[in-house]
C-alpha cells in the first residue's frame, strides 16, 4: 500500500497542475497529461483495489483532454503539430483577397518559439544560438552577449517598429532616401555564415527574383508603383502574404513567412523544435531583414545583395535535413506572385496612395517648419524645436482637414503666432500697405485727406500737443491788454460760436512779438491748455525735408489736418525764420513753403467759417513778409514787464521758497530792475536762490537738511543783481515799439 | 464647372450658406443601386466624385478591376443620371457664368484685365521668361483663394505643387499679413507637394483629387507644369511619348477643374526662337509645350518684365477677353498695383 500511497499522492499533485493548467502552454499541458495518464496506470497496476471502470473513465477522460490539446487547431488551445504543413498548404491559398489577415499574430510566435520547451535539450538548440548571435551582431553594430532563450518583450516593439517605419516610407519613398542608405549598409556589413552541409536551393527563387527586377528597371508608373508598395522580398518567394500593400499589418505578414518557413519539415519534434530557437533569432531576424528589405527595394544593387543575404540566412534557418518541404511551397507561391503582378499598376498606386494621412502633401506650415530646421540645422535646443515636434505629433492640422477661414485672431500665444515670429523676424511690424491699420486710418477717409500721403498724416499728428502742462492765465504776470485780447479772439468764440459768426468771426492769424523773454511763448502754452482746441505746435523742423517739394506738402497736409480737427489752434515759435520777406536771392524751396502757408491761410480754397487759428511768436517782426503780416491779423506787442508785473514774477517765484522778503523788500527789488524782461526776472530769483547756499561751509553740505538752509534775504537779492543784467537794450524797444505803433495794437 | 453650379442653384435649400456645395461624393451612387463594393473599387480606382464617373468613358471604367461591362453601363447610367450632362440654353448658361467665382490677383489692374480676376473651373496658363513673375503671382493666388467672396477669394483651400523648388512659405505670410490674415490658418489652408519627375507629378494629381473630395478647395496650382518634361524628355524621338504624356496631365487638370469647380493655374517656360523664323520679332520667345499646352488651357497670359519691379501682363490667349496689356508689380507683399 505504501506504493500505492505514493502513487496516489503523486497523481493527485499531476492532476491538480494539469487541471489548473495554469503554468506553460499547450506543451505543458500535454506533458501533464501525459504524465496522469501514465501515472494511472502505474497506480492501477501497483494497487488493485482501485476499481477499473473509474481508471477506464478516468484515463479516457483525461486522454480526450490530451487529444484535444494534440490535435487542436487553435493556436493557445493546442500543439496541433502534426497537421502543420497541411494547414499551412492550405492556409497559404487563401490568399486571394487582398484583405486576408493571417490570423497567427506576431506574438504567437514568439510565445511559440520562445517558451521554455527548450527543457529538453535539443541537438540544434546550438544551432540556432549561432544564428541568434550573427543576427545580434548584424542588427547593433557591437554584437550583444548571446541572450538566454527566454521571451523578451523588448523583441515584440522593436520587430514592429522596424516593420511599421518603413512601411510609410516604402510609400513616401523620396524624402526617405538617407534612412535606406544607413541600412543598406547595415545589411552589406552582415556576415553571414552558411553552415556546412546545406544545400543551396535558390533555383526557383532567383527566377522570380530575376521577374522582380526586371519590374523594377522598367520605367514609367510600374516602377513607381513597385518601389512604393513594393512588397517585402520574403513575399516575392511566396513565402509570406503578397501585395497587401494597401493595408498594412506587415508584422503579420513577416510572422506568416517566418512561422511558415519554420513550420518547414515534418515532424521532427516539431513543438519542441519549434521551442527550440534560441533567443532573439525569431523575432530579431524577421524584423532586420524586413527593415533592410525593405529599404532595400529603390536600390537595385541593395536588392541583388539583399537577395544575396536573405537567401543565405534563409538557408540559415533551416536545420539540418529539411529542404524537402521548400520547393513545393515555393513554387506555389511563385505563381500567386505572378498572377499579382497581372494585376493592374495604376491600382496599386493609388492604393498604395490611398492609406492613411496623405503623405505625399504637407500643408504649408509644415513645409516652413522643415525649411527652418534646415536652415537653422537640427539639434538646437530652441523653441523652434519643441514647436516642430508639437507639429510632427499631427494634432495640429494635417492636408486633409477642412477649410480654416483665416481671420485674423489676436490670441497670439498659439503656435501659429510663434511659428510666424520665429520665422519671420523681420516682420515683426504691421506691413505698409494702404489697407493697413494705422492708427490715423480713420482720417484717411476723410475727403479733404485724400490726396495728402498718410506718412505726412502721421507726422503731423505726432505734433499735437497733449495739453499736459495746465499754464493757467494767472501764470502770466501783466499783460492784461494781450491776454484780454487773446481771450477774445480764442476763448470766447469757442463759448459763443453763434455770436461769433460772420463779422465777429474770430481773427486767422495771431502775431506776438516783442523782445525775447518776455511771455509769448508761455501765452502759447497757455492758450494750448485753456482753449479747448486741437493744438499744434509746429517749428521749422517739422516742415522741411531733404526731397525737393517735400515741404510744401508738409504744409498743406498740416492745414488739412488741422482742418479735419477744427477748431485748432497752430503754434509757430519763431516765425521769422519761416516767413521772412520773399527776396530773389532766397532759396527756392524757402520760397515755396512761404507761398504755401500764405494760400493755405488765407487762399483761394480757405473758407470764412474755418475755425483755425495760426499763432506766431516772433523777437523780429519787422522781418515779416508782408503778407504774412497781412494775414497774421492781430498783431500783439508783448512788452517787458512793468513794475507791478516784476512784483507779481517775484512773488510767485518766491512762494515756494522760505524767504523772508516783505513787500517793501520786494518792491525795492522791483525799482531796481527795470528793464528786465520776465525771463531776467526769474533768473534773477534763481541767483538768489543760490545765496542761502552758497553761505553754507562747504564741508557740511554732505549732510545738511533741508530746514537748515537759510531763508532768502534781500541781500541775495542785491548781490543777484549784480550778476544778472537786462538783457535787452533800449535800441532793441525802441524798434519794437516803432514797430507797433506801425502795424500792431497801440493802446493809445 | 457648369454641373457644379447646376447642383448649387438646387442644392441651395438644402444648403442655406454661401452655396458652398461641392461636387457629389461617390457614396451618393450607392444610394441608387450600386452595391458598397462597387463603389469602394471605384474610389480606390481614383474615382471620388460621381461626375468623376459619369464624365469618364466606358473604357476607363472597364478598365477597373472587378467591374465587368453590366457593372460598367449600370454605374454609368446611373451616374449620368445624377450629373446633368445635357443641353441647357445659353441665356441659363450665361446666368451661371455670371455666378462663377473669380480670384483676384492681388492687382486691381490685372483684375481688370482678366474680366474680374482668375476664372475657376478653367486653366489659365502663365508663361514668361524668368523673372516675370509667374511664381510670385502663384503665391499671392495662393492666399487670395482663401479670401471671402465678397472680397475677390475663393473661400476655398490652395494645393501646390511645385516642380522647380521654389515655393516659399514666407512669402505666403508676407500677403497674409498685408491682407490682414491669421497667418497660421493661411499656411495651414496650403496643401504643398514637390514633384520630382513627371510621373510623380501626374500621381500627386491622383491624391490630390481624394483631397479636394474631403474639403473645399478652391485653387490648384502647378507651378511649372513643363519644368520637368523638358528634362525627363529628351530629343524629337520622345517627343511623341512627352506630348503623350502631357496631354494626359493635363486632361487631368481639366477633370479637376470640372469636377471641383477649382481653379486651375499652370506657369510655364519660354523657348527661345533662334532660328531665323521669329528675327524680325520683338520679343522671339515662345511658350513650351507645342498645340497640346496650347489647346489644353483656357487662358494664356504672357508676362514680362517692365522697369524695376513692374511687370506687364498680355492676353495671349482668351475665349472672351480681348488681347490688351496690364502693369503690376511685385513687392514684399506680393503682387499688387504699381503706385506712381
Amino acid at each position: 500500500m505504501e506504493a500505492g500511497d505514493v502513487f496516489l499522492h503523486l497523481w493527485q499533485k499531476r492532476n491538480l497542475e494539469s487541471e489548473n493548467g495554469a503554468n506553460g502552454g499547450p506543451g505543458d499541458k500535454t506533458e501533464a497529461l501525459r504524465f496522469n495518464l501514465v501515472q494511472l496506470y502505474y497506480l492501477k497496476m501497483a494497487s488493485s483495489d482501485i476499481d477499473d471502470l473509474a481508471v477506464l473513465s478516468k484515463s479516457r477522460q483525461l486522454l480526450q483532454e490530451y487529444g484535444d490539446l494534440i490535435d487542436g487547431t487553435q493556436e493557445e488551445g493546442g500543439l496541433n503539430n502534426y497537421a502543420e504543413p497541411i494547414l499551412a498548404l492550405v492556409g497559404n491559398s487563401k490568399n486571394e483577397s487582398k484583405e486576408w489577415k493571417c490570423g497567427l499574430q506576431a506574438q504567437d510566435v514568439v510565445r511559440k518559439y520562445l517558451t521554455s520547451d527548450t527543457k529538453d535539450s535539443n541537438p540544434l538548440e546550438e544551432e540556432y544560438n549561432k544564428l541568434a548571435d550573427l543576427l545580434n551582431k548584424a542588427e547593433d553594430t557591437p554584437p550583444p552577449p548571446p541572450p538566454p532563450a527566454v521571451v523578451e518583450s523588448k523583441v515584440q516593439p522593436r520587430m514592429r517598429q522596424r516593420v511599421s517605419g518603413p512601411q510609410q516610407d516604402s510609400i513616401n519613398t523620396y524624402p526617405s532616401f538617407t534612412l535606406m542608405e544607413s541600412d543598406d549598409v547595415l545589411l552589406e556589413n552582415t556576415e553571414v555564415r552558411v553552415p556546412p552541409g546545406i544545400p543551396v536551393t535558390n533555383g526557383s527563387r532567383r527566377d522570380e527574383m530575376e521577374d522582380w527586377g526586371m519590374m523594377g528597371t522598367s520605367g514609367g508608373p510600374g516602377t513607381r508603383g513597385r518601389a512604393q508598395g513594393r512588397p517585402y522580398p520574403w513575399n516575392r518567394t511566396g513565402r509570406g502574404q503578397v501585395t497587401s500593400m494597401s493595408t498594412g499589418d506587415r508584422s503579420q505578414t513577416t510572422a506568416i513567412q517566418d512561422s511558415r518557413s519554420y513550420r518547414g519539415g515534418g515532424g521532427s519534434g516539431g513543438g519542441g523544435w519549434r521551442g527550440s530557437v534560441g533567443g532573439r533569432s525569431g523575432g530579431d531576424w524577421r524584423g532586420r531583414s524586413g527593415g533592410g528589405y525593405n529599404r532595400n527595394t529603390d536600390s537595385h544593387s541593395g536588392y541583388g545583395y539583399s537577395d544575396n543575404g536573405w537567401r543565405e540566412e534563409d538557408i540559415h534557418e533551416i536545420p539540418n535535413g529539411r529542404p524537402t518541404t521548400y520547393k513545393p511551397r515555393t513554387r506555389g507561391g511563385q505563381e500567386r506572385n505572378q498572377w499579382s503582378r497581372r494585376g493592374n499598376e495604376e491600382e496599386e498606386l493609388r492604393s498604395a496612395f490611398n492609406t492613411g494621412p496623405n503623405p505625399c502633401f504637407k500643408t504649408a506650415s509644415h513645409q516652413m517648419v522643415l525649411e527652418q530646421q534646415k536652415k537653422f540645422g537640427r539639434g538646437g535646443m530652441t523653441e523652434a524645436a519643441y514647436g516642430s515636434g508639437k507639429r510632427s505629433l499631427g494634432v495640429r492640422r494635417s492636408v486633409n482637414t477642412k477649410f480654416v477661414p483665416p481671420v485674423r485672431r489676436d490670441d497670439e500665444d498659439e503656435y501659429g503666432g510663434e511659428l510666424m515670429r520665429r520665422c519671420m523676424p523681420q516682420a515683426s511690424g504691421k506691413g505698409r500697405g494702404v489697407d493697413e491699420e494705422s492708427p490715423y486710418a480713420y482720417l484717411m477717409t476723410d475727403d479733404r485727406l485724400k490726396n495728402i500721403d498718410i506718412k505726412m498724416v502721421e507726422l503731423i499728428m505726432n505734433e499735437i500737443m497733449d495739453n499736459g502742462l495746465s499754464v493757467t492765465w494767472d501764470d502770466i504776470a501783466g499783460l492784461n491788454l494781450a491776454k484780454t485780447t487773446i481771450q477774445e479772439i480764442v476763448v470766447w468764440p469757442m463759448l459763443r460760436p453763434d455770436i461769433f459768426t460772420g463779422l465777429r468771426g474770430p481773427p486767422k492769424g495771431l502775431l506776438l512779438f516783442g523782445p525775447p523773454g518776455t511771455g509769448k511763448t508761455m501765452i502759447g502754452k497757455c492758450i494750448a491748455a485753456q482753449s479747448g482746441s486741437t493744438f499744434f505746435s509746429i517749428s521749422a523742423s517739422s516742415l522741411t525735408s531733404k526731397w525737393v517739394g517735400e515741404g510744401e506738402k508738409m504744409v498743406r497736409a498740416m492745414f488739412a489736418v488741422a482742418r479735419c480737427h477744427q477748431p485748432a489752434v497752430i503754434f509757430i515759435d519763431e516765425i521769422d525764420s519761416l516767413l521772412t520777406q520773399r527776396s530773389d536771392t532766397e532759396h527756392e524751396s524757402s520760397r515755396r513753403i512761404k507761398t504755401e502757408f500764405l494760400v493755405q491761410l488765407d487762399g483761394a480754397t480757405t473758407e470764412s467759417e474755418e475755425r483755425l487759428l495760426m499763432v506766431g511768436a516772433t523777437n523780429r517782426p519787422q522781418e515779416l513778409d508782408e503778407a504774412a503780416r497781412r494775414r497774421l491779423v492781430k498783431k500783439l506787442y508783448i512788452p517787458l514787464p512793468e513794475e507791478k508785473a516784476r512784483q507779481q514774477i517775484i512773488d510767485k517765484l518766491l512762494s515756494n521758497q522760505s524767504h523772508s522778503l516783505g513787500e517793501s523788500e520786494v518792491q525795492q527789488v522791483c525799482q531796481q530792475t527795470n528793464g528786465y524782461s520776465g525771463a531776467d526776472m526769474a533768473n534773477l530769483c534763481r541767483e538768489a536762490a543760490l545765496g542761502p547756499i552758497r553761505s553754507i561751509n562747504f564741508a557740511d553740505i554732505h549732510h545738511i537738511s533741508v530746514d537748515q538752509v537759510r531763508p532768502i534775504t534781500v541781500e541775495d537779492f542785491i548781490k543777484a543783481l549784480s550778476i544778472i543784467k537786462p538783457s535787452v537794450s533800449d535800441r532793441d524797444l525802441q524798434l519794437y515799439e516803432d514797430w507797433n505803433v506801425k502795424y500792431g495794437i497801440s493802446a493809445r | 464647372m457648369s454641373m457644379v453650379q447646376e447642383r448649387e442653384s438646387g442644392g441651395q435649400d438644402l444648403e442655406s450658406d454661401v452655396g458652398v456645395v461641392g461636387p457629389l461624393l461617390i457614396h451618393t451612387l450607392e444610394q441608387n443601386g450600386i452595391s458598397a463594393t462597387d463603389v469602394k473599387k471605384l474610389e480606390e480606382a481614383g474615382y471620388y466624385t460621381v461626375e468623376s464617373v459619369a464624365f469618364a468613358p466606358k473604357k476607363a471604367l472597364l478598365g477597373i478591376k472587378g467591374i465587368s461591362e453590366a457593372k460598367a453601363d449600370k454605374i454609368l447610367a446611373e451616374a449620368t443620371k445624377l450629373v446633368p450632362m445635357g443641353f441647357t440654353t445659353a441665356t441659363e448658361f450665361h446666368q451661371k457664368r455670371a455666378d462663377l467665382v473669380q480670384l483676384t490677383t492681388g492687382s486691381k489692374e490685372l483684375d481688370k484685365l482678366l474680366g474680374g480676376g482668375i476664372e475657376t473651373g478653367s486653366i489659365t496658363e502663365m508663361f514668361g521668361e524668368f523673372r516675370t513673375g509667374k511664381t510670385q503671382l502663384c503665391h499671392t493666388l495662393a492666399v487670395t483663394c482663401q479670401l471671402p467672396l465678397e472680397m475677390g477669394g475663393g473661400e476655398g483651400k490652395c494645393l501646390y505643387i511645385d516642380t522647380e523648388g521654389t515655393f516659399r512659405p514666407e512669402r505666403l505670410v508676407a500677403v497674409a499679413q498685408r491682407l490682414g490674415l491669421q497667418e497660421s490658418d493661411v499656411l495651414d489652408n496650403v496643401a504643398y507637394a514637390r514633384a520630382y519627375n513627371s510621373d510623380h507629378q501626374t500621381q500627386l494629381l491622383i491624391q490630390a483629387a481624394a483631397m479636394m473630395a474631403e474639403s473645399r478647395y478652391a485653387l490648384c496650382i502647378v507651378d511649372s507644369a513643363m519644368a520637368l518634361y523638358r528634362t525627363d524628355y529628351s530629343g524629337r524621338g520622345e517627343l511623341s511619348a512627352r506630348q503623350l504624356h502631357l496631354a494626359r496631365f493635363l486632361r487631368m487638370l481639366l477633370r479637376l477643374a470640372d469636377e471641383f469647380g477649382v481653379a486651375v493655374v499652370i506657369t510655364n517656360q519660354v523657348v527661345a526662337q533662334v532660328d531665323g523664323a521669329a528675327m524680325f520679332a520683338a520679343d522671339p520667345k515662345k511658350p513650351i509645350g507645342g498645340n497640346i499646352m496650347a489647346h489644353a488651357s483656357t487662358t494664356r497670359l504672357y508676362l514680362r518684365k517692365g522697369r524695376g519691379e513692374t511687370r506687364i501682363c498680355k492676353i495671349y490667349d482668351s475665349p472672351c477677353l480681348p488681347e490688351a496689356e496690364a502693369m503690376f508689380g511685385i513687392f514684399a507683399h506680393g503682387i499688387a498695383d504699381v503706385q506712381d
